[in-house]
Formats: C-alpha cells, structure tokens, sequence
C-alpha cells in the first residue's frame, strides 16, 4: 500500500520554503533598471529568484568579492562555489559573475576553448544530482549553484549573450525592440531573406551562409573594439546587428 | 476499483487500487538500500544492480536477463513474464501469451487516450482494446475463462513490477524500495506520471525516469573514464557520441558530449516507432485482408493472429541473417500464408518506419548543432538495430563505417539505470568508477497556448535541467480580466499538436485596452524533474494586482484530447492570450 494525498504538498512546500531560506542577502530590488527584464521582475515576484542572475548590475559592480569565504560546513577558507577541503557545496555568492566562475577575466574576447571542460568540472562538484545523500540545505544549495553554472557556461560560450552579458555587467540593458531606422540595415535584411527563401540548392545557401558568418565576425570585432573603449551606443549598435545575422544564420541552417 | 489480491509464487502481495493520487514525495532523503535500475521494454524487461564493484543484470529462474513483458490473467491467478509462470508444468509459451489472456505491449498503452493513433494500432493485439475516440481511456481487458475481465496498462505494470521487485529481493536478500527506471524520449509528462504511479502501486519509489538513450550515454561515459584512467591520460579530450536505440516499442536518438565521467546530453529526439509496427506491416502485407479477417475478436481469430504473429515475427529475426524467409502458416477457415519474403520486399513494407528513424537522427543533430563529421561514436542499441537496413541507416547518416563495440545491445540501458541507481543512491567507489555524472537536457518543447491557437515555447526542447525561463504574454481583448494559461508539452507548432498537461486562470487582470498588460508565465524544472509553472501580472504592478499563481505540472488526471476542446468551445476566444515580442537578453 502506498501513502496518499498529504504526500502530495509536503515536497512542494518544503522546497518553496528551502528556496526561501537559502537567499541570502534578501533579494535587492530593482526597480532602478529600466524596462526590468521578464526574468528579473518574475524573479522579484516569486521571491526565489537568484541575486546574481536577476540583478548583476547592483550585485556587482562595487564589490571585489567572489575570492571565496569560509566554507558553512567546515570553516576551511577560500571556499568558492564549493569547498576545497570538504568538498560541500556552498550557497550562492552574489558577488559572483560568470567570468569568475570559469577562473576568465571580465572581457569579450575570451581566450579559452575549454569551457565545456570546466563546466563538467563544476558539475562535477555541484550537480544536484550527485548531493542526494547530503543534508536539505546542500542540496538546495547544490541546485541554485548547477543552475548558475549552467547560466552561466550558457552566457559565455555564445558571442552575442556574452556580450549582452558584458553590457549588463557595465549597467547597460538592451532593448530589442528598438525597431531599426537604419534604411541600409533594413534593405540588406529584406535582401538576406530574400536570397535564403530563393535558394534552391545547398550550395547557394552555404554560400549565403558564409557570407553572413563573415558579417557577423566583423560586427563581433566591432563590438570588442567598442567594448574596451567604453563606446557603448556603438556596442549596442553591434549586439543588435550580431543578432540580426544570427537569425539570419539561423535561417539557412533551418533549410539546410 | 478496488483493491486487486493477487497469488503469485506461494506469496500473496497486495496492489493499491489504481485511484488518483500521484507518485510520493522525490525529494525524500535517501534510503540506505542502492536503487535498482528497470529497463521496461515494450518487449522485454530487465533489472540490474551495482553489486559494489559492478553492475550486475539479474536473471530470472529460467535463467532469462531478458524478460519477456506481459502478464498472464488465469482464474484467480496473475503471473507476469519475470517468473514465466513459474513451474514448469505451466511455463508460459508464446502462444499462451497470444491467447487474449496476457495484457503485453503495456508500455505502448500507458497513458494514452483512445484517439491516440498508437492506441488504434494496438487493436491488433490478441487482448481487448477498445475505443470510444473521444480522448478518453481506452477500455483493455484480458480474457479469463471466455470472459473479458478490465484492467489498465498502470495495473498491469504494476503487477509485472512487482513480480520484478520479489526476484531482486530474494536474489539480494533484503528489501528493495528505489529504483531508477528508463523510459521513451518520447514519453509526456503524463506518460511519465503514470509510471510512477504503477511503480507506487508495486511498492518502488522512483527515484529517478531516465530516458533510454542517456542511460547508455552514462555507461558510456563510465567507460570512457575507464580507459583515460587505464591510460593515465587524465580527464581527456571531449567525445561526441550518437546513441540509436530502437526497441518494440520506441525509437529514440541522443547526442552526448562526454568528457572526465560527465555526460551532457546535447539533444534528444524521439518517437512511437518500433518493431510492433514493422510486425504488423509485415503481417498486413503477408495477410492483405488482414483488418476484414480478423474483425472482431472471437476465439478462434485470436488463435489464428497468434499463429501469424508467431511466424511472422520468426521470419523478421531470421531475415536479420539470411537473404530470405518463408513464411508459411495455416490460419484456419481455409486462410493459408505462403510467402518468401527477401530484404527489398522487407524495406519496402517498412519504408516509412526507416524513414522516420532518419527524420529523428538528422534532428537530434541539427539540435545539437553538430555534423555527422563531428561524430566520434556511433552507438546501435535496442532490439531493431540488429536490423540490417537500420544498421545501415544509421551508420551511413553518421559517416561511420562501424559501431561502437563495447555495449551490449540488450543490456546496455538497464546497465546504464543500475549505474545512475548507485549514484543517486550516493554510492562511490574507491576505483572512480562511479565518479560519473549526466546532465540531462527537455525531450521536447514546454510552453503554453497563445496567439490564437499557436504553441508558444517557453522552454524549447534539449535546455539543460534545471531550467527556469519565463516569456512576457499580453491580453487579446480590451480590458479582459481572466486570461487561460493552458500548458503544453511537444513538437507541434499548433497548441492542439501537442500534450495538454493542464491548464489554470489568472483571474483579476486591471481593465485596461488590450495588448497593454504584462503576462509573465514562468517555467521551472528543478533538479527532480519536476515541472512548476508560475504565471502573473508583471505589469501595472501594486496592490490592486492579484497574486501570482504557481502550479505544478502535469495536473491532468484523463482525457486530455477532451478538455482541449471543451476549454476551447467553453471559452473560444475570451481568455485568449498574446506573446509580447521579446527583449534582447542574454
């Protein structure tokens, strides 16, 4: 025979509340971002949103932290994400950003093609499925950590939301729907459409293809250049064209 | 219903009648035992567990690892396919089990409504199915003494599952509670719910539904760790591994990226096609007035499709060697089958099933956003891939020339299943051979309905779990006050397309002119695979604004192709909703 019914709520109620008691700080507001995100304002609403993913413009921009604290568990120090010596998992730091988390410094250009292979690392040591046997708190924990490595591993290994991400760290929120003024813009559009939807073989669409992965090259070169000199209208300028190409790469390989 | 006794092997269990309620609380803390891993196939079923330094595949007394799926009805006696019928004298044959009176096929079954295409198909079995195709359960019954006597697919299931649970108990001498099962890419949620509840009826608590191929990608994982580790060569480079598996019932395609014991699944594609199909194209070619000769199931027309299917799935093993068949069978009332059947006549019968296979594969690919070139191992699992033209099918899709060796075909699931039971179960081993993780990623797209009668993604198929994403959706109508989210799970761009897993109101919405509220719907998969969806006003914000509301998913019971359409003809287009177009985000 099995149990029924109050079964049922218990789990429900006991992880509304473990989610509830693992924020720490209590969840800043923010208002002060204009046109705030649908995940942020979500967030905000359900009280379980986690602080370095809603709002890394006020979490971070002042602070130097993210070296690693003391370890809940056993005191040892430098305990980032989890701890080195007893291996528990720690609770999400909101000073930390995604940078940090894969040992990389704040920038666009990322020298690094082992993402992958330090993401499986962290979830080595963080996926809530390998703290089953640990206590409540670890496990809430293990899940909010997973899934901020998992944000996060998604963030950085693409150019544009590394970007957009970069921009957000400086502040800066991009809105996409901008409709585009710029009649040049809007022609080559309507022509890359255009071109894709008559394209009857797969050599003619490779070669659209190639054309709009040089574009956006050249606009993600803009943007790093941009970026480090702080011109910001202009890095947004390329964040939205590096997004036009995408979709239009996105496009090619659909009929491909 | 009530409560069902059953007499099996000297013991008597008890199943809990097969009522509402839901499976029991995940997040539970752990059990000292180690979760056992259960492959239900369509076909065959297997249970496998971590013996402490490896896996091991138990065999029932007849010496089986495979064990036939299906459970017998006799008077007042059930037995399933673990013990066979236990004593020799009356071991079940074939042809008893194609005697109406064993339910099999249960997997395909499970959770389905009658308007279900799968289910229509499975009227072809020698056991009662009936349908109203109304979108509600069909009515399946087995035949005990020339009578038909109700069941459902839960209740057989568990039954079989409980049968499984006392051979794992008396070959470990102790009780066994958790088990880790796998299960179609292709199952719902709701599919998924039902599992849990046969498995509740037979005593198991489910720790974890692993879909078939990420089984095999985690035993995959387990061996190549072991060969970096046998060559000293650290945690080594990243694999890209393709995973075909093809049973009875089911096809699934996974993509994995596998380095240092870790698992990610790229992408994942799936579908209800299986040896049953290719068996009864086979039988309705062979037999062309299939459908016409055996309408309506009296005695002897089930004895007589027992003695097709028998012939016919022989002939489909043997093709698997030899260049031709025959088959010849004597149906009765002077119906003969004489026909030799080679490979071309064979893919020809079956083109539309190789053809969907490689629908899925070239999917699960696009997906992962990888080339066949990308490919380092091509995994054959499942029953069907001894299939020459699946063989080929796959391997020439990938660009390999051969398989990947070092699995078993049968047995490499079930394996995978009893690894993940150690590990969630927090067993290590000294060796590292344990030290493995997978990353599972959603087989299909989560979403609600908008924009008319369009499906709106929230979590697109193949994101990582756990996940947690939410859209922005506005109102249709001038100062609408209720709004429906009704949540739906898969691939059809039409919300009708897909599974229906429930449905609630946001009620209170300020009245203001259409299009200028802010919806936000939220979706959240936490790490046990539990589904919550959160939905509110975002947008004008304060004190006049109600609560947001957060259910947990699926909260449909029955009927799903029913309350579509009556939510749709209750409430046309009045509590309909909009997608706001989106904000650039990262």
């Amino acid at each position: 025979m099995w149990r029924r019914g109050a079964g049922l709520l218990r789990p429900h109620l006991a992880a509304a509340s473990v989610g509830r008691r693992v924020r720490r700080p209590p969840a800043p507001l923010v208002p002060a971002v204009p046109s705030s995100t649908a995940s942020s304002s979500c967030r905000q609403i359900l009280g379980i949103f986690r602080c370095s993913i809603g709002a890394p413009s006020r979490c971070l921009s002042n602070q130097a932290g993210g070296g690693g604290g003391a370890c809940w568990s056993c005191g040892a120090t430098g305990a980032f994400l989890s701890c080195g010596s007893c291996g528990s998992v720690q609770p999400v730091d909101p000073a930390v950003d995604y940078f940090q988390i894969f040992g990389l410094n704040r920038e666009y250009n990322i020298k690094d093609n082992n993402l992958e292979g330090r993401y499986k690392e962290w979830q080595k040591k963080l996926h809530p499925d390998l703290v089953h046997s640990k206590s409540e708190k670890e496990r809430a924990y293990a899940a909010e950590q997973s899934a901020l490595v998992i944000d996060a591993y998604r963030t950085l290994s693409k150019p544009l939301s590394r970007a957009l991400y970069l921009l957000k760290l400086e502040g800066i929120h991009v809105d996409e729907e901008k409709t585009i003024n710029d009649p040049e813009l809007l022609m080559e559009m309507m022509e890359i459409r255009e071109a894709v939807n008559d394209a009857s073989d797969s050599q003619t669409l490779e070669k659209i293809q190639s054309q709009v992965k040089k574009k956006l090259e050249t606009w993600s070169r803009s943007f790093q250049d941009a970026f480090d000199k702080k011109d910001f209208d202009r890095a947004i300028e390329a964040t939205q064209r590096m997004r036009y190409y995408e979709r239009a790469v996105e496009e090619t390989v659909k009929k491909l | 219903m009530g409560v069902l006794f059953c007499r099996m092997a000297e013991q008597l269990y008890t199943v809990a009648s097969d009522s509402e309620t839901t499976g029991e609380d995940k997040s539970q803390p752990s059990f000292p035992d180690v979760a056992i891993g259960i492959d239900i196939g369509t076909s065959k079923c297997s249970v496998a567990v971590w013996d402490g330094h490896q896996v091991e595949l138990l065999k029932n007394t007849r010496n089986q690892k495979g064990m036939r799926s299906y459970v017998m009805f006799k008077d007042d006696n059930l037995s399933a396919g673990v013990t066979g019928g236990t004593a020799q004298e009356n071991a079940h044959e074939e042809r008893d089990i194609l005697s109406g009176s064993a339910i099999f096929n249960m997997k395909r079954l499970i959770g389905r409504m009658d308007t279900d295409e799968v289910v229509q198909a499975s009227k072809a079995l020698p056991f009662l199915v009936q349908t109203l195709g109304i979108g509600v359960r069909p009515f399946i019954a087995a035949l005990v003494n020339n009578m038909w006597r109700s069941t459902t697919p839960e209740e057989v299931l568990a039954i079989f599952l409980l049968e499984l649970k006392a051979l794992v108990e008396m070959h470990l001498k102790h009780p066994v509670r958790n088990a880790v099962l796998t299960i179609p890419v292709a199952f719902s949620r709701f599919q998924q719910t039902r599992i849990e509840r046969a498995c509740a009826m037979a005593g198991l608590h489910v720790l974890r539904l692993m879909p078939e191929p990420t089984a095999v990608a985690l035993l995959y994982a387990q061996q190549q760790q072991q060969q970096l580790m046998h060559d000293n060569m650290g945690s080594g480079i990243e694999k890209i591994a393709l995973i075909f598996n093809m049973g009875a019932g089911y096809c699934d395609v996974a993509v994995t990226a596998t380095a240092g014991g870790v698992s990610q699944i790229r992408a994942l594609s799936g579908c209800t096609i299986g040896g049953e199909d290719i068996l009864q194209n086979i039988m309705r070619h062979v037999l062309p007035n299939f459908d016409s000769f055996y309408a309506g199931q009296t005695m002897d027309r089930i004895r007589s499709m027992g003695l097709l299917r028998i012939a016919t799935q022989d002939a489909i093993h043997r093709l698997a060697n030899q260049e031709t068949v025959e088959i010849n069978v004597d149906l009765g009332n002077g119906q003969k089958v004489s026909k030799v059947l080679d490979h071309s006549e064979f893919e020809q019968v079956n083109w539309g099933i190789f053809e969907k296979c490689e629908k899925i594969i070239n999917q699960c690919l696009l997906d992962a956003k990888l080339v066949p070139e990308d490919i380092n191992d091509v995994m054959l699992v499942g029953g069907c891939s001894r299939i020459p033209r699946i063989r080929s099918l796959v391997l020439g899709l990938c660009k390999k020339e051969v398989s990947y060796k070092n699995i078993d075909t049968l047995e490499a699931a079930v394996a995978g299943a009893a690894l993940e039971g150690a590990i969630a179960s927090g067993v290590t081993d000294p060796s590292g051979s344990l030290d493995l993780l997978t990353i599972q990623a959603t087989p299909m797209n989560l979403g609600i309905r908008a924009d008319g009668d369009n499906f709106a993604a929230i979590i697109p198929r193949n994101t990582t779990v756990p996940a947690r994403r939410d859209m922005l959706f506005t109102t249709t109508q001038d100062n609408q006050s209720e709004a429906l989210i009704a949540v739906y799970e898969g691939e059809g761009e039409r919300a009708e397309d897909n599974h229906l897993l429930g449905y609630f109101k946001i009620t209170g919405i300020p009245p203001v002119p259409k299009g200028s509220v802010e919806i936000s719907v939220c979706m959240d998969i936490d790490a046990a695979n539990v589904l919550r969806v959160f939905a509110g006003v975002v947008k004008p914000q304060g004190p006049a604004i109600p609560p947001f509301i957060e259910v947990r998913m699926p909260t449909l019971d029955d009927g799903h192709g029913w309350c579509g359409q009556a939510l749709a003809k209750m409430y046309g287009k009045t509590l309909d909703l909009a997608v706001l177009p989106k904000k650039l985000q990262p």
